[in-house]
Order: structure tokens, then sequence, then C-alpha cells
């Protein structure tokens, strides 16, 4: 990494371009065998895929929806990024993204502040709800209990758990469908432009890209991760504490998806309305293989899919493809994406291992 | 010095093959198990001791019932994860199982027909599944939650595609699998022949696995791949078989699902079983009869939170007792760490040296 950033940047480009032709690939092929499948059912996938990217970019409003779409996707992308460096296989951002939005709602709900201090605290608020559902699977790999499982049982435990504390304690009486009282206006993220619903949550993501880039690839801490990740025994022999970069690595991954779960809560709805999550914590499995383990990729690979997002959508309303096919999409990309882990070479030198793990006790 | 290597792992190995995994090893994990059910039953009990006799006939038969996707599902998972290869995608495989029986039986109105068809489709997923995970740079945790996302997602879209907008909760009604009658057990003496296939495959997988010698070689791949290479053993071929006989497992238990239990396809029908099959081969310690009875365990813990729900449901929240099978999989972790001794390849890709 470090002599390419020396050479000058188009040569850069040229050189690293290679690396991406593997997800690429893995979009393609996404998109061509859903395509078959639309096909199959009897709907045109080209007018379906136009409509898709009309729906996505057209103009400034589908441009904004896009980046809404991406904004969580941007924190939990980030957030596996994070985990995988450090081969944690943290699956349970979905848990962690709730428990943020629920401690996002508590804060900008119970206190009152101007929205100089009552913003950044809310937002914080949420991270910290992210980072404590993370610890008990963490402490319990350390311990020796792998964390697979217990972080998908956390995710279900979560959704659970926000869903009765919504309906037994902070229930909005006049609402159709369970939601939670609104949060104070101090404690709400105002939209970036007029007339759209972009919120500034995306910039707050836009901030942690560049916060978790400085983090895995300039600092000491980022460099512990990265040597767990790639050989936990080296690393132990090298003198790094395995365990505690462990419990570092996931503690920052859950505070990402807290983030997550904060953003929403603050600019999307303003409340905390359970069941929320059209699974975003699965799909940042998703962005941040697609964008190489990389926090710039990542990034890249939010918006895109925030894209698809907000364009089927759009698709469903001019085609009658349900919505749902665009997750179908992301879910054939990764299985695509673990293939082109087999037969790319360049994935070779980046190894996240995150499957050489024992999936039990 | 290779091949003394080898020599010294095939030794060690076989020390490891005929140590049986004893029932000792769990003990902890049966003592919160009797716990657990003996406080449940006690509850129960107390609000229901009037027709108690009724009551439990009833909660063994709905155990029955209800622990056949779990158990069958784990039963699988324990045949694939010996030979070393995790499948997390079993959560997409019963959807995908119970979408494709419920599809086929609703255009020729034979649920058999369904079920085989499901065998098969599940089968070709399983078999992409083995492929990459048996691979020396495969990813079998990407692999399996891309199964799992596709299938979510894509029997939801199927749904709609199938039976329109206004289907988008459940299919319509399809024919249901005959019940069995049981010899001189009356009217209500039927029962599913999944229940009988769940206990059948379990029984057998235990006597193949660990009494043959086709499950010793299975459990050698999964314990030291290259020692059982370099016994002239093809790693890759048994991990691509037993993954898809996992694979299969768990598309049965979404067709059971489909249509015996329900008679019809729901949106999400799986419900985190998937995931739990995960933590219950962990519970019975990869061995076939003790996951079988990992299964009836979950099966009872959902009986009785059907029948409690209503019985003392006024004062408890339902989200609270929705949580319970995910609390006990947590603690049943945690009390099998340790005990629990899982193959030593399992979840790493097999590099030939």
């Amino acid at each position: 990494m470090s002599s390419l950033k020396n050479k000058a940047s188009l040569s850069r480009i040229t050189e690293e371009f290679p690396r991406v032709i593997p997800s690429l690939g893995a979009i393609g092929l996404g998109f061509f065998v859903t395509g078959v499948l639309l096909f199959f059912f009897g709907y045109n996938p080209i007018q379906a895929y136009a409509t898709l990217f009309e729906g996505a970019f057209s103009d400034i409003y589908s441009v904004c929806s896009t980046l809404n779409q991406a904004t969580p996707l941007i924190f939990t992308g980030l957030a596996i990024v994070v985990a995988f460096s450090a081969n944690v296989s943290n699956l349970g951002g979905e848990g962690q993204m709730y428990l943020g939005a629920f401690f996002a709602f508590l804060m900008g709900y119970g206190v009152s502040l101007p929205p100089v201090i009552h913003i950044p605290l809310t937002l914080l608020a949420g991270a910290l709800g992210g980072a404590l559902w993370s610890l008990p699977p963490i402490f319990l790999k350390a311990w020796g209990i792998n964390e697979i499982v217990t972080t998908l049982m956390m995710n279900e435990i979560a959704t659970l758990l926000t869903s009765y504390l919504t309906i037994y304690f902070f229930l909005e009486p006049t609402a159709l469908m369970p939601e939670t009282y609104r949060i104070k206006d101090t404690a709400v993220l105002p939209t970036m432009l007029p007339r759209t619903s972009l919120s500034w949550a995306l910039v707050v993501g836009l901030a942690c890209v560049a916060i978790v880039y400085y983090i895995v690839s300039r600092t000491s801490l980022g460099y512990k991760i990265r040597a767990v990740g790639l050989s936990p025994k080296a690393a132990e022999y090298g003198g790094i504490s395995v365990k505690r970069t462990w419990v570092i690595a996931m503690l920052l991954s859950g505070a990402l998806a807290g983030l997550a779960g904060s953003g929403i809560t603050m600019g999307l709805y303003g409340r905390f309305i359970p069941g929320f999550s059209p699974g975003y914590g699965f799909k940042g499995i998703v962005v941040a293989l697609t964008g190489l383990v990389t926090p710039i990729g990542a990034l890249f690979a939010a918006i895109f899919f925030g894209a698809i997002r907000s364009g089927s959508i759009s698709m469903r309303l001019t085609t009658g493809i349900p919505k749902e096919i665009g997750g179908a999409m992301e879910g054939l990309i990764l299985v695509f994406v673990s293939i082109a882990y087999i037969i790319e070479k360049y994935y070779a030198r980046k190894e996240t291992g995150t499957g050489g793990e024992r999936a039990g006790g | 010095m290779q091949e003394r290597r080898l020599e010294r792992e095939g030794k060690e190995l076989a020390v490891k093959l005929i140590s049986t995994r004893g029932i000792l090893r769990i003990l902890p994990t049966i003592l919160l198990i009797t716990f657990v059910v003996g406080i449940s039953t006690y509850i129960l009990a107390s609000v229901a001791i009037m027709v108690l006799p009724l009551v439990m006939a009833s909660l063994i038969a709905a155990m029955l019932r209800l622990a056949v996707p779990y158990a069958l599902t784990s039963i699988g998972e324990t045949i694939s994860e010996l030979s070393g290869i995790v499948n997390i995608g079993l959560e997409g495989l019963i959807l995908l199982g119970a979408f494709s029986a419920t599809y086929v039986t609703y255009f020729t109105n034979n649920p058999w027909l369904g079920v085989v068809v499901a065998t098969f489709v599940s089968a070709l997923v399983g078999f992409v599944h083995a492929l990459i995970s048996s691979h020396p740079k495969g990813n079998q945790l990407l692999s399996g939650l891309g199964i799992n996302l596709f299938f979510w997602y894509f029997t939801a879209a199927m749904l709609i595609m199938v039976w329109g907008e206004l289907a988008a909760g459940n299919s319509p009604d399809v024919p249901k699998i005959p019940q069995i009658q049981l010899p001189f057990a009356g009217p209500f003496g039927t029962i599913s022949p999944f229940i009988i296939l769940t206990f059948g495959f379990g029984i057998v997988a235990y006597f193949v696995l660990y009494k043959t010698a086709i499950g010793l070689r299975l459990r050698a791949v999964g314990e030291n791949p290259a020692a059982a290479d370099a016994a002239g053993l093809n790693v890759a071929r048994i991990r691509i078989i037993v993954v898809i006989i996992g694979a299969v497992l768990a598309g049965l238990s979404g067709a059971y699902l489909a249509v015996d239990q329900q008679g019809m396809f729901l949106r999400y029908m799986s419900a985190g079983r998937g995931y739990m099959a995960l933590a219950i081969v962990v519970f019975g310690n990869w061995n076939p009869l003790t996951v079988l009875g990992g299964g009836l365990l979950f099966g009872y813990a959902e009986a009785l939170m059907i029948r409690l729900a209503p019985a003392l449901g006024v004062g408890i929240p339902p989200q609270l007792l929705q949580a319970i099978p995910f609390l006990l999989v947590l603690a049943i972790l945690i009390t099998a760490r340790g005990r629990a001794r899982a193959p030593s390849s399992l979840g790493k890709p097999y590099k030939k040296e």
C-alpha cells in the first residue's frame, strides 16, 4: 500500500483497478441471473433495469432518495469492514443497529438541550447502544464461544426487546402502527436540501468513512486489527493481545452499526419504529465484501446498493416487479463474490479469512 | 519429514475418532435442560391441573410436530459439519424447500411431488455451496449468507410474482401430506410421515457416522483433512456429497413446514429455525442422537410457548415469550463451552500441501 501511495494518482488507479474486477463481475452476474429469473416469470428485464436506474438517478429527488438509502448501508458496511479486518465475524449488525436507534430515541426524547449539544449527544448515544449490544458476543468469543451464532441470536433478541420497550413504555397512542413518541426537535437532524428528505446523517457517514480509513490504515490500532485479521497466531507471537484487539474491533463495529440506527431515528423518522430495518445489518456484509473490505470501497458499494434499493421501489410502481427482487439480487451478488474469491488471484493476498473460523462452541 | 508428520497425525486422529462423543461431556447441558423442562412443565401443570393427562398428551403430540424442522435441519447440518463444512445457508434452504414444495403442490395438487421437487432444488443449491466451500480458497460463511439473503427476499418476491399483490403474506391453501394412522390409537392417533422420517434419519445417521467405515472416513476428513488425503480419501468429493445431504434435509424440513404443518407458504416462514439449527448441532455435540434430542427440546419449547401464551398470556408480553428460544440458544452455547468438541477442521478450507 505505502509504496503505491508515492506513485502518481493515475498510475495508482490503473494498478488498483484489477482488484475491483471480481466485485464488478459479481455485480454483473447478479444482474444477469436476476434478469434471467425475471424473464422466466414474464417480465422484461431490460425495461425493468432501465426503470430501476431511472428511479435511482433521474433527477435530484431520486438521487437524494438513493443517498438516503445508502446512508445506513455506509455505517453497517463500515461496521463489517472493521470487524472482518480483525477476523471477527460480526453478523449482529442488525441487532446493534436496533439498539443504537433505540438509544438515540431515549436520548433524543428524554433530554432537553440546545441542538449544538443535543445532536452530537444523541448520535453518541446510538453508538453507545450498538457497542453495548456487541459486548456479550465478543466477550463470549474471547471466552471460547464462536460469535457467528451468538451475534445472530442477539439480532433476534434486539428486535424483540426494542419492540417490547416501544409497545409497553413509549407507545405513541395515536399511531396506527406501533411507534414511539417523537424525539425533541433539538435532536432531529435537519434535511440538507429543501423539499427533499436527504438527511445530514449522510455527512456523518462520510466523516465515519474518513475516520475508519484513518484508523485502519494509519494508526497502530489499525495495524493490530489487520495483523490479528491476517493471522491471530502470528500477531500473538508479535506481542499483540489478540483478545483485546477483538474486543476493540467489535466495539468499534458495534458503535458504527449503532450510528446507523441513530441516523435513522434522528434523520429519517424522528422516532423509533419497531422492525424498521429491511436487513441493513446483513446488507452491510454485501456492501463491505463488494467494497473489498475497505472503507472507501464500502462507500461506493453502499451508494450502489442504495441506488438498487431506491430504484427497485420505483421499479415496483411502474413494472409491478416486487421490490424484494433488489434484496434477492444482493444475495446473489454475495454468492458470486464468494466465487470470485476462488477464481481471482488478486484476492489471494487479501484473504480476510472470515470463513476460517470454527462455527461452534 | 512430511510422511512422519502425517503418520503421527494419523495416529492422533485414530485416537480421537475412537473416543466417542460421550454423554458425560454434555452433562451440564442436560442438567440445564432438565431444569428448563421441569420448571416450564410445572408452570403448565399448575395452570392446567384439572386436565393434566389430556394437556400432556397434546403437548407431546405438538412437540413432535414442531420438532421436525429443527431436528431434520440440524441432523443434516451435523453430517455436513462432521466433514468440516459449515452451512450458514440453512435458513435460505428451508425457505427454498417450503416455497418449491408449495409451488409444485399448488399446480399439481400432489404434495408428494412437491416434496420431491423441494429435495431436488435444495440438492442443487447445496451442490453450489458445496463446490464453493470444498474449494481451497472458498469462503463458506459468505456463500451461506448469500444463500440466506437470496432466498429470504426471493421467496417473498416469488409469492407476489406467482399469486399477485394480494397474496403478500401467504400463498393459497394447498393439499397437505396425508397423515399415517397409528395402530390401536383411535381416530386421533395419526402421525406425520415426516416425524418417522426424522427419527429414522437421526438413528441411521448415528449408526452410519459412528459405527461404519464410511462414517469413520467422513469424520477423518473433518478432523484432519491432510491425513485423510494422505490415506487416499478424496476430501473434496466426500465434503461435496455430505453438504448436499445436509442441504436436502434442510429443504425437506422446509417442505414439511409448507405441505404438512401449514398447508401453505408463509412469507419468511423459516423464522430463524435455520440459525437455531446451527446452535442445536453444538448442543448435541455433533452426535445425531443428541442433536435429535436437541430438536425435540426446541419443539417442546415452541409447543409450550403456544400453550402458555393463552394460559398465562395476559400478564406476559408476547415479545418476551418469543425471545425464549433465542435466550435458550445462548444458554446452551454457554453451558456447552469446553464440553462440546467441534471437528478440528470445521469451517477451514482444505489446502493441499
